[in-house]
């Protein structure tokens, strides 16, 4: 169910965060964008403020409410109004702002097209199926619903002696940085539809990341052709974001104010204080695979950039430190909650049990052990989807393909990337490390790295964690060579306008053909769901009976899967004592037990699923006792005059439950 | 001729960082070339090999596992009919 109120309140809270902190710098700078620039890229700030500083609020129990976000967005554009208003005597202005189309806005109209492709083919794609796809999106579902009701993002029972994931009761929210969660919550607050929520922002925080991305690009190649193209090729580029709901959509997307922020602190410095704010927003928003990566990218830029201007970049190293150190109102909050060994532990295990966490903690043994360890945690290229790749799964990109982190280039744009770097190399060759080359090198040590994340599995020495979830960085420089590549390459026709329209078509389609359809067909395929049903048909059966019932209804599963209650609109406490304390014993529990803990606990509605129960009770309770018991207690709840079967098959029965 | 009198008159921290990055650049070459050892039959063994002895046999029989290293080596994972008792149910093809 579309909420026109809730999308009109997202671009509130992100426009007027971003506003507020741009506002003071634009203030006694002496350029200023121009209009879209200005108001878009306040949009991509916003939602790094809207991370920290919801991180923040957390951090001191202020109930994460969309009220509260609402206000402090409209705080400082208010008080600029109301100056505005004042400075003018109080008189309405008398005539309107004069409208004018510039060459720079046509790119921007370019760039905004692209946005509503991308947004049309994402959302059409995550709006194919009822169900949220995979796993993950059904764990954030679980943290979205848990901040729209509680308003906080610190797990509730947690327990802090055992903080690895899949015991807390949040699988994606402490010690995982809550930003993700956060900012959906608040917006499921406004919108009851949670699973239309997720579906539409995830889609539009990625297609927000295109217009982002082409800002970044120009002020970074200071070329607009070279901007515009960058940001097509990163729309088809199969290997980019697809729509799959997780918090690394929202950090890669942040990875491009960071980057626009790092590119104004060389005009103005005090742009290093929203580099901060946007490196702290990284922080706070997946954990720390992601984060190390992005900030080693930053790093690189800082670093390569030092050398090339012959001067310490300090107040760009200062940003991304200070960023660092802001993120700490989450990260120390859960050192101290878990302990640094039980923080340590809830990212890899293997490190915790390893012994590094004691030294770590002051309290053990060998430090050449722990730093082996350390190393080896940081650049384990593992991850169930990671692999070694060959050459044809870089240049043949396909329909087929992961739907979290998709893999491949495509044929014409790793020729037009090939040509684009053979060029740089071999045209600039020393003359490369100059001042006016530099982001050219930059874009090249970054193409080093994230390749070699990339193939971490390939390669006998690995850099990063997770090669696989690496694959949308790579993305970003191969479509800038691709695009540097491109326009050397039309540019060498200068002479003959109609050979280079034509060439401009034909790479156009040829990316499209061998890119841009292949990422299509992967995102608006039908895409497999979570392992908990028990044929491809019942994710979609689910999503009809729920459709019948009112939004939010309290349904009860009898097996421990109240994620999927939550995907599908519905409600069931899983974070709550008493569900969990039933969950435990559920088995043992007779018919009269459960209608009156249902009763007790405001169930409308329960469910069945004999599959599932018996996969996951036997998980439990062990696949004797369940063989023995469950028989029995379906006799006792089909036989129940408290519960009314208003669906049924061989498989499914869903119950009303009698007052 | 004049390249190499161009890079001789850097300063040292930019020599360092483009030597670094032609460095970096070949390196990438080279280990894209070395890669060619994982495909194939013996690449998909060596692959599996690896995943048993880093996390044990239950690990490395899994079907997403082989998949991930027959995919690695080029090939694409199919499904035996009637295997034997004991051996996998699994086989990696190769064109």
């Amino acid at each position: 169910m579309i909420s026109v109120i809730t999308i009109l309140l997202f671009f509130i809270y992100l426009w007027g965060l971003g506003f507020s902190l741009t506002y003071f710098i634009y203030l006694k700078s002496a350029t200023k964008p121009d209009f879209f620039e200005r108001h878009i890229m306040d949009l991509g700030i916003g939602l790094g403020v809207f991370a920290i500083l919801s991180v923040i609020i957390n951090f001191f129990r202020i109930p994460l409410d969309w009220r509260l976000f609402l206000v402090l967005s409209l705080a400082v554009p208010a008080y600029v109004c109301f100056k505005d208003f004042k400075d003018r005597g109080f008189k309405l202005p008398t005539t309107l702002p004069k409208l004018s189309l510039t060459k720079s806005d046509i790119y921007v109209l370019a760039v905004l097209l692209i946005f509503v492709v991308s947004f049309y083919i994402y959302a059409s794609g995550a709006f194919a199926y009822p169900y949220l796809e995979d796993e993950d999106p059904w764990g954030h579902s679980m943290g979205v619903k848990y901040v729209a009701l509680d308003k906080d993002a610190y797990d509730p029972i947690g327990d802090v002696n055992n903080p690895q994931r899949g015991n807390s009761v949040l699988s994606f929210m402490d010690p995982y940085p809550p930003a993700y969660d956060i900012l959906m919550g608040v917006l499921h607050q406004t919108s009851p539809d949670l699973n239309w929520t997720l579906k539409f922002f995830n889609a539009l925080l990625i297609s927000l990341g295109f217009l982002f991305f082409y800002f970044f690009v120009n002020s970074f190649v200071q070329n607009k052709t070279k901007a515009l193209v960058a940001t097509f090729f990163l729309a088809v580029i199969p290997s980019y974001l697809s729509h799959f709901i997780w918090a690394h959509g929202m950090t890669i997307t942040l990875l491009f104010p960071a980057l626009y922020a790092f590119n104004k602190t060389f005009d103005e410095r005090k742009w290093a204080m929203i580099l901060a704010v946007m490196v702290a927003g990284i922080w706070v928003t997946q954990n720390l695979s992601q984060p190390i990566k992005l900030t080693t990218m930053l790093l690189i830029y800082a670093i390569v950039a030092s050398v090339i201007h012959h001067r310490f970049l300090k107040y760009h190293f200062a940003g991304i430190v200070g960023g660092m150190i802001l993120c700490q109102f989450w990260w120390m909050a859960m050192v101290q909650k878990y302990s640094l060994k039980g923080f340590v532990g809830a990212w890899d295990q293997t490190l915790a049990n390893s012994g590094s966490a004691d030294v770590v903690a002051g309290t053990s043994y060998n430090l050449l052990n722990t730093f082996f360890s350390l190393l080896g945690s940081l650049t384990n290229p593992g991850g169930s989807g990671s692999r070694a790749y060959t050459f044809g799964d870089f240049f043949v990109a396909k329909s087929n393909n992961m739907i979290n982190a998709p893999i491949g280039i495509g044929m014409v744009l790793t020729l037009l990337a090939l040509f684009g770097l053979a060029y740089l190399v071999f045209k600039y060759r020393s003359a490369l490390v100059s001042q006016e080359n530099c982001w050219r090198v930059v874009v090249l040590f970054w193409l080093v790295y994230t390749f070699w994340v990339v193939n971490g599995m390939t390669f006998p020495i690995s850099i990063a964690r997770d090669a696989f979830r690496s694959w949308f960085l790579l993305a970003i420089p191969v479509s800038i060579i691709a695009a540097e590549g491109t326009y050397v390459f039309i540019n060498t026709f200068r002479k003959n306008k109609l050979v280079q329209v034509f060439l401009t078509v034909l790479i156009v389609v040829g990316v499209i053909l061998t890119s841009g359809v292949h990422k299509y067909e992967a995102n608006t395929s039908i895409w497999p769901t979570s392992g908990s049903f028990s044929n491809m048909q019942e994710p979609f059966l689910y999503g009809e009976i729920f459709k019948q019932l009112p939004l939010n209804s309290k349904v009860f599963l009898y097996a421990p899967r109240d994620k999927l209650v939550i995907g599908y609109n519905m409600f069931s406490c899983d974070w709550c004592q008493e569900v969990k304390d039933f969950r435990n014993d559920i088995i043992h529990k007779n018919h009269e037990e459960l209608h009156s803990f249902l009763i007790r606990n405001g169930y409308e509605y329960f469910m069945i699923n004999k599959n599932m129960d018996y996969k996951y009770l036997s998980d439990k309770f062990g696949e004797e006792e369940v063989k023995a018991i469950l028989p029995v207690r379906y006799q006792e709840i089909l036989t129940s005059t408290r519960l009314t079967p208003i669906y049924s098959n061989e498989n499914v029965v869903l119950f009303k439950v009698a007052k | 001729m004049n390249d190499l009198s161009q890079f001789r008159n850097l300063k040292l921290a930019p020599k360092i960082l483009l030597g670094s990055l032609y460095f970096l650049m070949i390196l990438m070459i080279i280990f894209s070339l070395l890669a060619a050892w994982n495909t194939g039959e013996k690449g998909y063994k060596q692959c599996v090999q690896k995943k048993c002895d880093q996390k044990g046999e239950q690990f490395c029989s899994k079907a997403r596992e082989l998949a991930n290293c027959c995919s690695g080596a080029g090939g694409t994972l199919s499904t035996v009919n009637n295997p034997n008792p004991g051996e996998s149910p699994y086989t990696c093809l190769f064109n």
